[in-house]
């Protein structure tokens, strides 16, 4: 998923679950953040490092394969861009080392959904925004794992367009070149992807590079051969998946605002997108590879309001501003908290699977601090919102 | 191209070049060379079969990787079994499996021009280097010290190749 809808739609989102405009900014600056928080971005503005979210093309090219370095890319990729949706998943005649990799393939409605949204329960609009967006790519991302494997995020040239025209279904190839500076061409069927390599754990097999960017284009529906599904070819329908995504991002939305008590899997707010449903529909449908500028009407017309662009100088001012003991109330301090916990609860349960490709996870409440020092940030946000609690 | 596999280039690219002295300098180093070349080929055979058994055999296309183990291991195990041919006719073998490599570049070169990938020059240029040595080895074939020098030269002009495509900077498409 692009700037479009992380950005626009989570607004319009925002929104209709009944957060104010001011609210609702805040919200979708932080769920694009997500996207563009990278550790030379945290070393420019002094912030702890570990809050990464992503890692920019040069960090990837010099990223370490090794064990640890492999640790770390896993726990960005799977905590923010690739939330596993079944840790315990099970495939006969497997191995343990090839389970390890299965079971982290992202996907909808799984218990880490549930876990993300709880988590950001009470925690703020940037917390809020940092879950909106895990949820959302969890229906753009399925079927690729946030962590480098070709046995599973490896595909082949089988890949076919679905049109729909008069009725009937047409299958139109398409066609990977790997040239990054080369556009694409959505009418001739023409995409980027990631260069075949043969080695298991080579960031070129990271997610879903192999399918290029289609699962980040909405209008698109497409079949093609997953490396994991047995040569069973998987239909992967954009459409479809953007507007679920949309209606669960209304419920989850509606959840952290009190609206429900609880938030549950495979629940949706079609009640209330039901207005503005043919109008989604329609913009989801357009053969182009941004929505912007229909998502930035769509929020206007149901807010009243400019909705403005991402205004990063603005949020950086204020964190570099803010003096040491009030940087963790600004928008960007509050995200760096939001990420460094979202970062925390999926390496823990990944760890706690049994599986350690996203590193080792020291429970604080029976160990007391034993982890990577960027994560007493954390202890420390906590303490203070006990004592904001006691004060209030 | 990552920190350990660029110094795991530039180090493999060292010894080609080292490799490539000695077989020159010594009227033997040949012998060296395919045992060396051979120990490589059956060890990274034999990890790309572990591969397969434990992963590769569940995945889609999976048997590419089988085959490619396979090849290794048969071409490794052939090339130590060449110790007693006379020095001529293992140096035809390695310049076979040299021409090979060339064409391999020369396909993969006319692939990536294909794609609009800026890599096809380079490759182009390695896979045409490797071929015309080849051709000069065998058209001196009848001079064997010449020959021996032609491949000694072949092969440290690929480790120097090696080296150089390791420092450069590479464009990677990344998905977010």
């Amino acid at each position: 998923m692009n700037k479009d809808f992380h950005y626009y739609a989570t607004y319009c989102a925002a929104i209709i679950a009944g957060f104010s405009h001011r609210e609702s900014i805040r919200i979708c600056s932080s769920a694009l953040f997500v996207d563009m928080c990278t550790r030379t971005y945290l070393a420019k503005i002094g912030g702890p490092r570990m809050a990464a979210t992503t890692q920019l093309t040069l960090e990837m090219a010099d990223a370490r394969t090794d064990i640890l370095g492999l640790q770390d890319i896993t726990r960005i990729w799977s905590s923010f861009h690739f939330l596993p949706r079944d840790l315990y998943a099970k495939k006969k005649k497997r191995s343990r080392i090839y389970m390890d990799k299965y079971r982290l393939i992202c996907g909808p409605n799984g218990d880490l959904v549930v876990d993300t949204v709880k988590l950001a329960a009470n925690k703020g609009f940037e917390a809020a925004g940092v879950a909106m967006h895990v949820l959302a790519d969890t229906w753009a991302h399925q079927h690729f794992a946030g962590t480098p494997s070709l046995v599973i995020n490896n595909t082949d040239d089988y890949f076919f367009e679905l049109i729909q025209k008069d009725g009937r279904v047409y299958k139109k190839p398409i066609v990977f070149g790997h040239n990054p500076s080369a556009a694409e061409d959505v009418n001739k069927g023409i995409y980027t992807n990631t260069v075949y390599q043969g080695s298991e754990n080579s960031v070129m097999n990271l997610g879903h590079g192999r399918a290029g960017h289609l699962p980040d284009y909405s209008f698109i529906r497409y079949k093609y051969l997953p490396a994991w599904n047995d040569y069973i070819e998987m239909v992967k329908d954009n459409q479809s998946d953007y507007l679920h995504a949309f209606a669960q991002m209304v419920y989850a939305l509606g959840y952290l605002k009190g609206r429900y008590s609880d938030f549950k899997k495979n629940v949706y707010d079609w009640s209330l997108i039901e207005p503005i449903e043919n109008e989604i529909r329609r913009l989801l449908a357009v053969r182009r590879t941004d929505d912007t500028e229909d998502w930035k009407a769509l929020g206007e017309y149901l807010s009243g309001h400019e909705v403005t662009d991402f205004n990063l100088k603005g949020f950086q001012k204020e964190y570099m501003a803010a003096s040491k003991g009030k940087k963790d109330r600004t928008f960007l301090g509050r995200f760096i908290i939001a990420a460094l916990a979202q970062k925390s609860m999926v390496t823990n349960r990944i760890f706690q699977s049994g599986n350690t490709l996203a590193g080792f996870s020291v429970d604080f409440h029976e160990n007391g601090f034993k982890g990577i020092k960027d994560f007493q940030k954390l202890l420390e946000a906590e303490k203070n919102r006990k004592w904001e609690k006691s004060d209030e | 191209m990552g920190k350990v596999r660029r110094i795991s280039n530039i180090l493999l690219g060292i010894v080609m070049i080292v490799a490539g002295i000695i077989l020159g300098l010594r009227r033997n180093g040949y012998y060296l060379a395919i045992v060396i070349l051979g120990l490589l080929l059956v060890f990274r055979g034999f990890m790309k079969l572990i591969y397969y058994l434990v992963m590769a055999r569940y995945m889609v296309g999976g048997k590419r990787i089988l085959f490619t183990a396979i090849f290794m291991l048969d071409l490794g195990g052939f090339s130590l079994t060449l110790a007693d041919i006379p020095r001529i006719f293992v140096l035809l073998y390695l310049l076979v499996i040299y021409a090979s490599a060339g064409v391999i570049h020369i396909l993969r070169s006319i692939e990536a021009k294909k794609q609009q990938s800026p890599t096809w020059r380079g490759t182009l240029v390695l896979g045409l280097g490797n071929i015309i040595i080849a051709t000069l080895c065998v058209s001196f074939r009848r001079d064997d010290v010449l020959v021996g020098w032609l491949f000694a030269a072949g092969i440290i002009y690929s480790g120097l190749i090696r080296i150089i495509n390791s420092l450069r900077s590479t464009a990677i498409v990344y998905i977010q």
